[in-house]
Formats: structure tokens, C-alpha cells, sequence
């Protein structure tokens, strides 16, 4: 039996191999079809409409522009995307134009020689269009690595119509917001909507009360240099952290919820206040229309006698980048002037998105927390990054690590900061050793 | 022999680009300090394994997985087996009961992860909402955020996704056992836990190996469904190999690092399936 059999599988195999050769064969053949005109591959994370539909739409207004050119758009999901770009960087196979959050991220691609430098195609007029606190994180010295299309500002978001019916004011520093945490809590509300599962939520916690003590420009010297973390206001920053946690402010799984879980508990009454991105108002506008007519915001508490209450937390939530081996990269700067153009980022506005740039006319459409964002936004002093777009992604990870930590009483101000410090001192010796 | 040969080809064709190759490639990269960017790679030989063996997350996410490893041995198989022993018993229903156990499995490990993460949710989660109806929880719960607690909550949540995929197993190791054996058992006057200890459970010493290979295997490489669930934590209460890995190479830009954590973990599948072999192989 075994031998009749037998004689088939050489014809089987060479017609298995043959098969595969003629895929890989008619991948090759439909090529030179597309190669007629340029093509740019661009990647983004926008998944979801109304953002996604606003890109798409650039896009469209870019090829009709420019009939000879034809842009392939990839969409990835928020999460792979940061894996997917490496790899894809790494392995010399990078997008034409790709979304990146500028600040240390970006830096690190800059560092390898795998963005290029836009300055030279960037005109006054452009350039004076787009936010200057924007640009500084997407710029290295002269060079200018990417073009920002959003930014994002973290503020206190509340309830208007539970707080007032507890009859607690929206707070403006940090005392009195202890005290109504203390008193919402005995009135069995969650004070503070919190998802820390992946620990940037709760640095901007941080991030924000060391701001508010330091000030911008002290803040930066210790961000410069992380080695010298052991410092009795980071201590006290850390330490805030804990007194908020102590008074009861966060509900019971705050570790291990995400975004999604508080801000349904925020959505659904269920907890007073979160503090979170600009983009909480463009999820509440998707998810919980009927929420808008209860959703205010405030800058985020002042600390009595800080020298940072000036500073606006924020950051690049989306800007664009070139990769040094895009082959047209005059016309790559061409779609991101598209796609940061006034008409684009009119929709982007009235999506409930900050746009990185200055609008000729505000939006019609946005709803009327966007003017209080824009207006927070404009009024700030500085706008300080997240701190941990601010770090090298090693000790980005360490920071969210420590402040899930001291919240969950696993680790006091004062470990938190000496750990940190060491960390940095450990990548310092690693990277000199790669120097 | 040279037809027979012939037949590896497709396989080879997998294992070699897809399997072989990044395999050799993770563990040459190993060796190096490098971003997984740029193109400078640093030489450190066996750096990394040394740092490996001194890192304390590294340490406890082993531990983690050997606790996995135990806690599935322990009760995930004897459930498995209770399980068995009771489908195959039911007269009615038994194809019903196959299904229902096998419907997690049909799940992807995220969207398990996730389901858990909701119905674990101290105040939308309906299992907290309900023990509290009842009276029998008084305040809500952080169990997932308890570093305490959260592992066990991922070992509940593996093994409703796993069981009915060990209770077929040995559903089909039990229909191999002769009827004729037990019931000379029971002639013998052989009590029902008698039979069960002295007949079936040893008679079915291969396919219970053979979960237990799987088992081990299987919460060596965990990945997914934690991922999705606890992404590790909180601070790394819940980190397994494979996640802290992973987060090595694409959060923390250590790619070198990473690759050498890849290779124990490979290391100690494949050894735990060799062991696997010998002990097979000297049970005959």
C-alpha cells in the first residue's frame, strides 16, 4: 500500500513548491502596475471615526492635489503600534510618514538616523501656523523630526451636576480638594475616577504635583538629569500621591483599571471627578453624548506657594514623521501640510480634538468644553510633557512602575525615589558603555 | 527513504524561516546591547544572562510562572479529571456538557483577558455586584489590584478558558480503558473510589502525562490573556516571563536584554519537553 503511495508524493511536493514559487511569482508581477505612480505608505492611529474619517479625508484633498502620487494609509490600533513601528524601523522596512508622539520616543528615532529632517522644507508661514510649545517637542535643536497635528492637556474633569448636588465647589488647590475628597468619600461617592493599569494615568498625578511645587524651569533640570531623582520635592510629590490614596480619593481597583473602566465610572455618575487628557471630551462626545450637559473641567489644583501653578501638563498626542529612507520626502511634506492644514484641523476641532495649531476661525461645531480646554491651553505659562515622553523609554517604564507602587503602599516617597535614581544612574553606566 | 524525506518538505518550509531562524537570530542577539532601532550593536557575551539571574522582576515573574505551573498541575488536571470521570458517567447531556466546556477555548486569549477584567470590575462587575446583593461581600473589592490576590484571579481566569480542553483529553483517555477491567474491579469488590485510584487514574497515566506536558508548556510561554488582563501588574504582581520580556523589547527599547529573557524561557520549554521524552521513554 505504502509503496503505490509513495511515487505520488515526489509530484505532490514539487507541485506544493511549485504552487508557493507562483504566489511568490504574482506578488512580484503586480509591482510594477503600482510602481506607475509614487506611492507613500502611511501610517497612523486613528482607528476609529470621526478621527480616523478627518485623515482620510486629507488624504483624498492630497491625491486630488497631486494625481501622480497615491498614499497607502495603514490604521494600527494604539497599542501594537509602537511594536509594529519598531520592528519595522528595525528590520529597514520603515513607513514613508508615520505618527509619533514626538518628545523622547521621537528623539530616539532621531538618534538612529531614522527620521528625517523637515526643517528645509518647512515654510515661514507654516511654521508660524503651528503651536510653538508643539513644535519644541518634536524639534532638536534646528532640526524639526516631525510636524504636530494634536496636543493634548491634562485637566480636572467633573461632574457639574453631582458635585453641586453634594454642594462641594469644583477645587482650586490642593487642600480643598482633599477635603472634598474626604467628604465625597463619607458620602459614599467615588471622589477621583482613576485607571492606573498601565500607570500613566497615575503619573500625571505626579507629574502634575511636582510641576505645580517646582516650576518649569527646575522641573526640566531634574527631568535633564533623572540621576539626581533623590530630592526632597520629589519625595514631597510622591508623598502627595500617597495622602490622596490615604484621604480615600481613588476607587478600590484603581490599579488595575484602565482608561475604558474609569471613565465609564466617571461617565455613569458613579464617581465625581478624574483627571485625565483633553481627550476625555472627545470619548464622552462618542460614548456618553447625554453625559456633555454634566461635564465641566478645571485646571488641575494649585499647590499653595508653588512656583509651577502657571504650568499646563500636556503634550503631542499625534504629530507626524518622515523616515530617512522615504525616497520622495518633498512630497511626504507635502501631505503633512494636508494633513495640519486649516480645514483639517477645523474637523479635527470640532471632533473635540486640540489642534497643534493656531485656527483662522474658531470651530462652529465644538462642543463648549473645547473653548475651556482652548482656553486653559492659551492662558498656561508652559506647557510641561508628560514626563515619562520626556524620558528615555527604559526609565518611562520605571516611573509609571514606582507610582503604581507608592499607590498601592508598596513602596514609600522616599524608596520611590532612590529607586528611580538608581535606575537612572544603571542606564547612564549602560549607555555610556555603548558611547 | 529518500521519498519518505521528501514529506518534511512543507513542515520544513514552516519550521525553518519561521521557527528556526528567529530562534538562532534571538539568541544571537542576545549577546548584544542594542535598541532594536538602530543599527550599533554592542558585544556583552553572556552580560545579559548574568544581569538575567540578578534582576528581581525577572525572579519574581519566574516564580510567578512556576506558581502558574503548580497551581495547574494541582487543581486544574484533578478538576480536568473530576470533570471527565463525570461526563463520562452522564447518560444525557454529555455532548451539551462537551460544548459548554469547550466554548472559553473558542475565545480569543485577549478577549478572555478582557471578559475577566469586566466581570472582576469591583462596581460594574456583576460578580462583586452580586455577592454584595447577597450580602456576602460588604464594600467593593480591589482583587486585581491586590498584588495578593491578582495572580490567583489570573490562574481562575486560565483555567475556565483551559479545562474543557484537558477534560476531552482524558474523556478519550477514559473510553480507551476496557470496561471489562473495572468491572473485574468491582467484582472483586473494588469500592467506586477504589477503582478510580487503583484502575482508571493509572491506566491513564499517558494521557494525564500528556496534560501535564501541556500544562507545563503551556504556563511556561503565558502571555495573551495576561497581557490583556493585568498587562503584569500592578508593578509586576502578575508578570510572567513572556510579558516581561516582551516589555522589555518594545517599552523599554531593550532588545538584547529581551532576547536573552526569550531564550530562557525557551530554554525551559524545551527542556521541560526532553524531560518529558526521557520520562516517557523510561515508563516504556
Amino acid at each position: 500500500m505504502t509503496r503505490r503511495v509513495a511515487p505520488v508524493a515526489p509530484v505532490v511536493m514539487v507541485a506544493f513548491v511549485a504552487g508557493l514559487l507562483s504566489v511568490v511569482a504574482s506578488c512580484k508581477k503586480t509591482k510594477p502596475a503600482l510602481e506607475e505612480k509614487t506611492k507613500l505608505v502611511f501610517w497612523h492611529i486613528q482607528t476609529s471615526d470621526p478621527t480616523k474619517g478627518i485623515i482620510d479625508a486629507a488624504v483624498k484633498r492630497f491625491e486630488a492635489k497631486h494625481p501622480g502620487v497615491q498614499v497607502e494609509v495603514v490604521p494600527i490600533k494604539n497599542d501594537p503600534y509602537k511594536t509594529k513601528l519598531r520592528v519595522a524601523v528595525g528590520a529597514g522596512q520603515a513607513p514613508d510618514i508615520f505618527h509619533t508622539w514626538g518628545g523622547a520616543p521621537l528623539a530616539e528615532y532621531a538618534e538612529a538616523g531614522a527620521v528625517a529632517d523637515l526643517s528645509g522644507f518647512m515654510d515661514d508661514e507654516w511654521r508660524a501656523r503651528l503651536l510653538p510649545s508643539a513644535m519644541a517637542l518634536c524639534q532638536k535643536g534646528e532640526a524639526v523630526y516631525a510636524v504636530p497635528q494634536d496636543v493634548g492637556v491634562v485637566v480636572l474633569w467633573f461632574n457639574e451636576t453631582l458635585l453641586k448636588s453634594e454642594g462641594v465647589p469644583p477645587p482650586e488647590d490642593f487642600s480643598s480638594w482633599l477635603e472634598s475628597i474626604k467628604y465625597l468619600r463619607q458620602q459614599d461617592v467615588i471622589p477621583v475616577a482613576l485607571g492606573n493599569k498601565e500607570g500613566w494615568p497615575g503619573a500625571f498625578l505626579f507629574d502634575y504635583s511636582l510641576e505645580r511645587m517646582l516650576g518649569r524651569e527646575e522641573t526640566s533640570r531634574l527631568l535633564n538629569d533623572p540621576t539626581q531623582w533623590e530630592d526632597d520635592r520629589v519625595i514631597e510629590a510622591y508623598g502627595k500621591l500617597q495622602t490622596l490614596k490615604d484621604a480615600g480619593a481613588f476607587q478600590e481597583d484603581f490599579n488595575a483599571a484602565g482608561y475604558d473602566q474609569s471613565r465609564m465610572l466617571f461617565f455613569t455618575g458613579r464617581s465625581a471627578m478624574t483627571i485625565m487628557g483633553s481627550w476625555l471630551l472627545a470619548h464622552c462626545t462618542k460614548e456618553m453624548p447625554d453625559f456633555l450637559k454634566d461635564l465641566s473641567l478645571t485646571r488641575f489644583p494649585q499647590v499653595e506657594g508653588g512656583a509651577g501653578n502657571g504650568t499646563v501638563l500636556g503634550g503631542v498626542n499625534s504629530a507626524f514623521a518622515v523616515s530617512s529612507s522615504c525616497q520622495e520626502k518633498s512630497i511626504a511634506v507635502e501631505l503633512l501640510r494636508e494633513l495640519t492644514s486649516e480645514e483639517t484641523l477645523t474637523a479635527w476641532a470640532e471632533a473635540g480634538r486640540l489642534p497643534a495649531a493656531f485656527l483662522d476661525e474658531p470651530p462652529t461645531g465644538a462642543p463648549r468644553q473645547w473653548l475651556d480646554l482652548k482656553k486653559i491651553l492659551d492662558e498656561a505659562d508652559s506647557l510641561a510633557c508628560y514626563f515619562d515622553q520626556s524620558f528615555p523609554p527604559r526609565l518611562a517604564e520605571k516611573h509609571k512602575e514606582l507610582i503604581q507602587r507608592v499607590l498601592m503602599g508598596d513602596q514609600t516617597p522616599e524608596g520611590a525615589a532612590k529607586a528611580f535614581a538608581q535606575e537612572a544612574k544603571a542606564l547612564q553606566s549602560e549607555t555610556g558603555m555603548e558611547e | 527513504m529518500k521519498t519518505r524525506s521528501l514529506y518534511c518538505v512543507p513542515a520544513l518550509l514552516f519550521f525553518l524561516p519561521f521557527l528556526l531562524f528567529p530562534l538562532v537570530d534571538c539568541l544571537g542577539l542576545s549577546r548584544f546591547v542594542w535598541d532594536g532601532i538602530t543599527q550599533d550593536k554592542v558585544f556583552v557575551g553572556l552580560g545579559h544572562y548574568r544581569a538575567l539571574w540578578l534582576d528581581p522582576v525577572m525572579r519574581s515573574s519566574l516564580g510567578h510562572n512556576a506558581l502558574l505551573i503548580l497551581f495547574s498541575l494541582l487543581f486544574q488536571l484533578s478538576l480536568a479529571f473530576l470533570l471527565a470521570l463525570f461526563v463520562s458517567k452522564l447518560s444525557r447531556g454529555a455532548r451539551l456538557m462537551k460544548g459548554a466546556l469547550l466554548t472559553p477555548l473558542m475565545l480569543s486569549p485577549v478577549a478572555c483577558g478582557l471578559l475577566w477584567g469586566d466581570l472582576l470590575d469591583p462596581h460594574l462587575g456583576p460578580i462583586q455586584t452580586g455577592l454584595r446583593g447577597l450580602g456576602i461581600l460588604s464594600r467593593p473589592q480591589g482583587w486585581l489590584s491586590d498584588p495578593g490576590w491578582s495572580l490567583f484571579w489570573i490562574f481562575i481566569a486560565i483555567s475556565w478558558r483551559h479545562v474543557g480542553f484537558h477534560v476531552l483529553l482524558m474523556l478519550a483517555g477514559l473510553e480507551r480503558i476496557p470496561r471489562q477491567t473495572e468491572e473485574a474491579a468491582r467484582v472483586d469488590g473494588a469500592g467506586r473510589l477504589g477503582v478510580t485510584f487503583h484502575i482508571t487514574l493509572p491506566l491513564m497515566g499517558k494521557t494525564v502525562a500528556l496534560c501535564g506536558l501541556l500544562s507545563v508548556v503551556g504556563s511556561l510561554k503565558y502571555f495573551d490573556l495576561v497581557y490583556a488582563m493585568t498587562r503584569g501588574g500592578p508593578a509586576h504582581a502578575t508578570e510572567l516571563v513572556a510579558t516581561y520580556a516582551y516589555k522589555l523589547a518594545f517599552d523599554q527599547s531593550r532588545m538584547g536584554y529581551a532576547c536573552a529573557a526569550f531564550s530562557v524561557l525557551f530554554g525551559l520549554t524545551f527542556g521541560a519537553g526532553v524531560l518529558y521524552r526521557l520520562l516517557r521513554g523510561r515508563s516504556g
